[in-house]
């Protein structure tokens, strides 16, 4: 077993090495840019749903979700649940880098999911993969056809 | 008949996996890169995690694998055909030309390449009778892939194309005469 002081060198060493290769830099700006997108993207959800929520068609439900990311760590951010009937859909986010996004939520029903991501200036977007892979803006319309279409309608 | 002669050779289909390898893996360390540098990435990439990433490229290899081991197995069905064909043109003593010309009188180019072409080496050549039995076990690979895998196949084994250039070369080693294989 490593003593008190090498381990304290240890420690001291890791600091220094993640400070250097930058891995802190913005750490907890980048911890907050995510909560406050996570949480616009389900605060337009849930003002979207609000007409079928007030009359009981659909519930939703916004839980902590606690994951981890390589570069931030543990995060303690938010899931969406929306309970349609019998079927739900859970919107929850992803950790890890994102290939050309800041960060993905993904929407799923089932064995189906279809990613959301966060792209540069341009807000959130459907990531509708087929032969062709394209990104749709997600505005009310376009999450209505996703939800119709991830529950089967 | 005269034969296509443009077909490329086996070692040119060696070599060309070799390099589209190469290329899938390096155009997977560029993506690495730009990701890592929070650089746009091609559409195809876009949104991906890295296991996601990781998996992507794997496909594209694994693709790029039964691409290649299908066209070795292709083009060694090209040169023992072509073999027959030349033998019955060139009317030769040896008893594999016997063989192949009766077959032809029989069916003409529609022979088949297992029961018929491998069938007749078998016999006349006992020596080869591994070297076909090892090759008949990769033609399960090539039927497979040959018909769009639909079915779930029992290959007893995994074929990597180097496996299946391998066992092709074997098999050409031990057919006397058999050129083309290269």
């Amino acid at each position: 077993m490593s003593s008190t002081g090498s381990l304290k060198t240890f420690l001291k060493e890791k600091k220094a090495r993640d400070e250097e290769s930058g891995r802190l830099a913005g750490k907890e700006e980048k911890i907050q840019q995510r909560l406050t997108a996570i949480d616009t993207l389900f605060t337009s959800i849930a003002l979207w749903l609000k007409p079928s929520a007030d009359e009981g068609i659909v519930k939703l439900e916004r839980d902590p979700y606690s994951h981890s990311d390589d570069q931030l760590g543990m995060l303690t951010e938010e899931s969406l649940k929306v309970v349609v009937g019998a079927s739900e859909v859970f919107f929850w986010p992803r950790t890890g880098t994102i290939a050309g996004a800041s960060a993905r939520v993904d929407m799923t029903c089932g064995d189906r999911t279809l990613p959301v991501v966060l792209l540069s200036d341009r807000g959130w977007h459907f990531l509708i993969r087929g032969p062709v892979t394209r990104t749709e803006p997600v505005t009310e319309d376009s999450f209505g056809d996703a939800l119709r279409e991830i529950l089967g309608g | 008949m005269s034969f296509f002669t443009e077909r490329p050779r086996a070692s040119e289909l060696r070599q060309w996996h070799l390099e589209m390898r190469a290329a899938v893996d390096g155009r997977e360390l560029e993506i690495l890169d730009r990701i890592a540098r929070y650089l746009p990435v091609p559409v195809a990439i876009l949104g991906m995690t890295p296991d996601e990433v990781a998996a992507h490229f794997e496909d594209a290899r694994r693709e790029l694998d039964v691409a290649a081991s299908l066209l070795v197995l292709a083009e060694a069905e090209a040169v023992l055909r072509v073999d027959y064909l030349s033998r019955v043109q060139r009317k030769g003593k040896d008893a594999v030309s016997r063989a192949y010309r009766d077959l032809h009188k029989a069916k003409q180019a529609r022979v088949g390449l297992d029961h018929d072409l491998l069938a007749i080496w078998v016999a006349h050549h006992a020596e080869c009778k591994s070297a076909v039995s090892e090759f008949r076990a990769v033609l399960s690979l090539r039927h497979w892939l040959a018909h769009g895998r639909y079915w779930t196949p029992k290959l007893g084994r995994v074929y990597a194309p180097h496996d299946v250039f391998e066992i092709a070369a074997r098999r050409f080693a031990k057919l006397p005469e058999v050129t083309g294989w290269s």
